[in-house]
């Protein structure tokens, strides 16, 4: 454009000068299409301006041909303009040219008046046209402003009443829209939700189904895996029932052999050991053995005293009831009464002598207890005693029981005493548990005597007090 | 002697008696007192029976023996393939092998060719003592082995316990096979363990209540062969059989008195279910109930003085008690809703029965001084307990894998453990008195 500008800056300024008028026209371009309209208004003005005007009339009868348009052109062209109309319109031949031209001639000079007649009416009326138009541009302006301003008015009403229909069809839009949309919210989120049950009913279901198959399935791998386990451990007990009896067919007499030989071998080394051990406590020992087959000897000398003396109290008591059976018969018929008096009274004395005498033997140990605590002595061992109760004697009777397996339903009130020898360092002496008093019952008794060998070596002291009370000693067991 | 308990072991380890030897000697003799081992089986190894050269027994003995101590509950048999010798001779015994696997009795012994049968000797040893407890031998006939061993095992069994043992008895059952029309019933009667079942009767209608009779020969039954109850007795050896009541109505429950003289049952023939006793010798038969209520199931004391049965007059079924001539009748069972078959022990202090605990019915023991119960079985259906005549187990029947099978239980913990290998429902198990 700047080259434009430079180059040919008339073309320019034309350019902007109808930009203008366009702009200009754009403005007031209703007035244009207006006065198009009016133009008609105008010519029936002309028209009746005429009609007074004879001359005229001929005239303008004479130039009907003249469109009617020139008359809206300006009214100072309108001559020039239709001069040169008529000139083509007699040039159809020559005769009629020369006719024409005296017509020409004729009419020239008719029409220099006419012209002068319009020269004059045409100012008056251009006069009149230019007055009627500016009271007629003035009343168009007025109404083009007026219909401008109630155009405006009625446009702005309109767009305003559009605005607000548009707001409000908008807003209605809106509304329903937002309705729609929540309806489809809602709808959608039914539906979800719907579908969300769907959805966790068909998973639950699954899962259901999945957590049954599984429990099938593992039930099943358990249950043929114990059916596997069962057969291998069937098939392995077969086999290595079959493999023992094969072995035991075909070594039992070597292993037999050999296991005795190993076996004597080990007890001779625990017999040598043995020995090694009693010869060590041999002194310590022998001296106890000695008190032990002293007190053995005296025991039985005394209860052999015991035994002979109640023996022959008996015999005798037995020999003098004899007597007195005799004597009471001889005398029976004299002193009946009498003698069974005193017989019975001889019983009631000798029953309570020997209730007497069972019970100084049943009671020897109370009795040897009081002494004891009357000896000076004993004081010692009460101390030792306790010592060793707190200190040996719960552990050595715990270990007992905790591996005796005693039988079920025994007797509550059996009871099995058992005396056992123990080498230094707590080791039950092979073979020397001995039933001292039976329970009665078989197994109880053997329970007992297991135990004992199960629990084997006891925690006991060393030196004095184990020679003293645990080189041999005695268990009593109760249910 | 030195005391002590699990109650309070140092408070009595305190005190100190002293057991004194020499009358001049201050010599005090140590003596531990030990109460309350754990009570369990005692273990046993019974040893595969050696057999003479080319001898094959029909049966193995030391497997029969050691299934009959292991279902009395009381002994735990070492199984064969732990033993590590296996001795049949007194020479090849080795006690401390024994000892090592912690068994306290050992079991040997051998089956020789004696006439057309066996002779079977055998010897128990005391383990930890090396003592022989038992050494003898029983002559059997081929066929009769299986018995044999049973009375190896009650000789070990009494021997070591104190008890006579069971294993050489029998039981008699009710087996029921097939459906409807086509339903066979059969009585039978079995040895201990459930083997070598013999059919006594056989029929196409219900057989019920067995009772044997106090010296084993004879079995009191209630058959409906002639389409309706009737009280049969039956003779074991012969199948000779004597039809004892056959009332209008219900008959039912027979059982012997303990001097085999009389027969108390269950008649409706005045109407209503009540208990009768019919003596045997003279056909004369009494009425003991008198109740509006069913009375029924009558069993007796082992003293023969009272009778108990089960009567629903106290609006549920009970336990109740009467002298055997009849009277009033006390309740003895105490606890649960549900009560019924009961029966003595063989020394009378308790009593086995029915009891529903929990909507299951299952097997207990109740001591009628002390109103106490116990329960048996772990069952759902468990029915018609019957006490082993030493009294030391109980059978019963009891439903497992959908049908009837008969199970013991040891009435000192032992367990319990199925018995049958019928392939038929069984049901209405009882226990034999001793056989001599």
């Amino acid at each position: 454009m700047w080259q434009i500008l430079r180059h040919n800056p008339g073309a320019f300024y034309w350019s902007l000068g109808l930009h203008v008028l366009f702009a200009l026209l754009l403005f007031v371009g209703i007035r244009f299409e207006r006065s198009v309209t009016e133009a008609g208004g105008q010519a029936r003005a002309v028209q009746a301006t005429i009609v007074s005007d004879r001359a005229l009339e001929q005239m303008v009868a004479g130039l009907i041909d003249e469109p009617i348009e020139l008359i809206t052109e300006t009214p100072a062209e309108e001559p020039t303009e239709a001069q040169p109309d008529p000139t083509p319109g007699v040039d159809e031949s020559e005769e009629q040219t020369r006719r024409a031209a005296e017509a020409i001639r004729l009419e020239t000079e008719r029409l220099a008046e006419a012209e002068a007649e319009a020269e004059r009416l045409a100012a008056e009326q251009a006069r009149l046209e230019a007055e009627r138009q500016a009271a007629e541009e003035a009343r168009l302006e007025a109404e083009r402003l007026a219909a401008e301003q109630a155009r405006l008015e009625a446009e702005r009403l309109a767009a305003e009443q559009a605005r607000l229909e548009a707001e409000r069809l908008a807003a209605e839009q809106a509304r329903l829209e937002a309705e729609r949309q929540a309806a489809a919210e809602a709808a959608r989120l039914a539906e979800q939700r719907r579908r969300e049950a769907e959805r966790r009913a068909a998973e639950q279901a699954r899962l259901e189904a999945e957590r049954q198959a599984a429990e099938q399935a593992r039930l099943e791998a358990e249950r043929r895996a114990a059916e596997q386990a069962r057969l291998e451990a069937e098939r392995r007990a077969a086999e290595q029932a079959r493999l023992e009896a094969e072995r035991l067919a075909a070594e039992q007499a070597r292993l037999e052999a050999e296991r005795q030989a190993a076996a004597e071998a080990a007890r001779l080394a625990e017999l040598r050991r043995l020995e090694a051990e009693r010869q060590a406590a041999e002194q310590a020992r022998l001296e106890a053995e000695r008190q032990a087959a002293e007190q053995a000897r005296l025991e039985a000398e005394r209860q052999a005293a015991e035994q002979a003396r109640l023996e022959a109290e008996r015999q005798a008591e037995a020999e003098r009831q004899r007597r007195l059976e005799a004597e009471a018969e001889l005398l029976a018929a004299m002193e009946e009464e009498r003698l069974a008096a005193e017989l019975a009274r001889a019983q009631q004395e000798q029953a309570a002598r020997e209730r007497a005498a069972e019970q100084r033997a049943r009671h020897g140990a109370d009795e040897a207890q009081r002494t004891l605590e009357s000896d000076p002595r004993s004081e010692l061992e009460a101390e030792q005693i306790s010592y060793l109760t707190e200190r040996y004697v719960p552990a050595i009777r715990d270990r007992v029981r905790q591996v005796w397996v005693q039988p079920m339903a025994v007797d509550r009130n059996r009871t099995t005493v058992v005396s056992i020898q123990l080498l230094p360092g707590g080791t039950v002496v092979p073979d020397s548990v001995r039933v001292v008093r039976s329970s009665g019952n078989t197994a109880f008794d053997q329970s007992v005597v297991a135990a004992i060998y199960r629990a084997s070596p006891f925690q006991v002291p060393t030196g004095q007090l184990f020679e003293r009370y645990f080189r041999d000693f005695d268990f009593t067991f109760k249910p | 002697m030195i005391r002590s308990s699990r109650r309070s072991p140092i408070l009595l380890s305190i005190l100190l008696p002293l057991l004194l030897l020499g009358a001049g000697s201050a010599q005090a003799r140590l003596n531990i007192e030990v109460t309350g081992g754990v009570e369990a089986a005692q273990p046993i190894a019974v040893i595969p029976f050696g057999v003479s050269e080319g001898l094959i027994p029909g049966e193995d003995v030391a497997a029969i023996i050691s299934a009959d101590l292991a279902r009395t509950g009381r002994f735990k048999p070492l199984p064969t393939r732990d033993m590590l010798t296996m001795p049949s001779s007194h020479d090849e015994v080795d006690l401390r092998d024994w000892r090592l696997l912690g068994m306290n009795n050992l079991v040997i012994g051998r089956v020789e060719t004696e006439g057309t049968g066996y002779r079977v000797s055998f010897t128990l040893y005391d383990v930890f003592r090396g003592d022989q407890l038992v050494g003898s031998s029983l002559v059997s006939t081929r066929l009769a082995l299986r018995n044999t061993a049973h009375r190896i095992a009650d000789i070990l069994y009494e021997k070591l316990t104190g008890q006579r043992g069971v294993a050489a008895t029998r039981i008699a059952y009710v087996t029921a096979s097939g459906q409807d029309e086509s339903q066979i019933l059969t009585l039978r009667v079995a040895d201990a363990d459930g083997y070598n079942a013999q059919t006594i009767l056989s029929s196409g209608e219900p057989i019920m209540s067995p009772a044997w009779s106090v010296d084993g020969r004879r079995i009191a039954y209630v058959s409906l062969e002639n389409k309706r109850a009737a009280i049969y007795i039956q003779e074991l050896a012969s199948g000779r059989r004597e039809l004892v009541a056959s009332y209008p109505g219900i008959n039912g429950s027979p059982a012997f008195s303990p001097d085999g003289q009389r027969l108390a049952m269950t008649l409706s023939k005045d109407g209503n279910p009540e208990i009768y006793v019919l003596n045997l010798l003279s056909r004369e038969l009494t009425r003991l109930t008198d109740h509006f209520a069913i009375d029924t199931e009558p069993a007796w004391s082992p003293d023969g003085r009272s009778i108990i049965f089960t009567s629903d007059r106290g609006g549920s079924p009970q336990i109740y008690r009467m002298a055997a001539s009849g009277g009033p009748a006390v309740r003895i069972s105490m606890q649960g809703d549900y009560n019924a078959r009961a029966s003595y022990a063989p020394d009378g202090r308790s009593i086995t029965l029915v009891t529903r605990v929990g909507g299951r019915f299952r097997i207990a023991l109740i001591d009628p001084e002390r109103g106490t119960m116990r329960l048996l079985s772990n069952g759902s259906l468990d029915e018609s307990p019957s006490f082993a005549p030493n009294g030391s187990m109980v059978i019963y029947a009891t439903a497992h894998g959908g049908r009837g099978v008969l199970a013991v239980s040891s009435i000192d913990g032992g367990g319990n453990q199925r018995l049958s290998q019928d392939a038929e429902e069984v049901r209405e198990p009882t226990w034999s008195p001793f056989m001599n």
